[in-house]
């Protein structure tokens, strides 16, 4: 869903309160809105902000353009630290890049599919790794940084033990534990939903 | 782990994105690519962040390399929040 509006000359709190109103109108979606002042500016980012929105400020000739973007994930309530992990939702990543066709692309875009889940909510229960899956989570992995802050959220990372034996890179494992192939079958048969990427 | 960076570039291609994510990271600058933030550009694009004191650095290098940018942002990562100061 995407709005747009025109909120230059309207007096204060004209500017917040059409962007509320396109807000609440959305479940997610973007609301672009355009301003003749910088008191205006500040506080339609404030309120967007507080509310848990991204904002991209353009100045053109004088007015400003904002962007607000609501997203599926975020709320106005604080999400609850027993909520984080609560998605009974496993990923299994069976290569180490995202997709097919250019391994290059794919490793770019494994990246951000991780940095994504980062920001979504709710987390995930458990990421596997199999196959060349398992290069990902061994010692100097592109994507540490993010499975690293997962972890630290409580969520589950588990490598194929066999698979890591097999790229003879067992020792290197930096992340999360080693696993079988029982518990990968009933992690992913006692799952609400499994993501095979 | 990215709410250190206050600089966004967003490029018109992933290409040229990738590019830039090579030759910074080969002049080793600290940088981090990831996907541009919907309320800057819907498409799935990349984009690079950086700190403000390796502006000039960056912007040259990516200038010297014909590496095209589209817009460069001041940002808040915290709030997801990000002005434009620059464009081509």
């Amino acid at each position: 869903m995407s709005t747009k509006i025109d909120a230059r000359g309207l007096a204060c709190p004209g500017p917040v309160i059409a962007i509320k109103k396109a807000l609440e109108e959305m479940d997610t979606g973007v609301v672009t809105i355009l301003l003749d002042n910088k008191i205006a500016k500040e506080n339609v980012i404030k309120f967007s902000t507080a509310h848990g929105c991204g904002v991209s400020i353009t100045e053109q000739g004088g007015d400003f353009l904002l962007t607000v973007c609501k997203g599926a994930s975020i709320s106005d309530e604080p999400v609850r630290a027993d909520e984080v992990a609560t998605s009974n939702t496993v990923y299994v990543f069976t290569q180490d890049t995202l997709g097919q066709g250019s391994r290059e692309l794919g490793a770019v875009l494994i990246k951000g599919f991780l940095y994504t889940l980062l920001e979504t909510r709710p987390r995930p229960k458990t990421l596997l790794f199999m196959n060349a899956g398992v290069l990902l989570t061994i010692q100097d992995s592109p994507v540490m940084d993010h499975l690293n802050k997962l972890a630290q959220e409580g969520v589950e990372i588990l490598s194929c033990g066999t698979c890591l034996d097999y790229f003879v890179v067992k020792d290197k494992l930096a992340i999360g534990e080693i696993t079988n192939m029982y518990t990968i079958v009933e992690k992913m048969t006692m799952a609400t939903k499994v993501i095979t990427l | 782990m990215y709410l250190k960076y206050d600089r966004l570039l967003s490029f018109g291609s992933v290409h040229h994105a990738m590019r830039a994510e090579k030759l910074l990271t080969a002049a080793e600058i600290k940088i981090d690519a990831l996907p541009t933030p919907r309320e800057i550009d819907i498409s799935c694009g990349e984009c690079i962040l950086f700190m403000a004191a390796d502006q000039q650095r960056v912007i040259k290098i990516l200038d010297d390399h014909q590496v095209r940018w589209t817009k460069l942002f001041k940002c808040n990562m915290q709030d997801r929040v990000h002005e434009e100061i620059e464009s081509r």
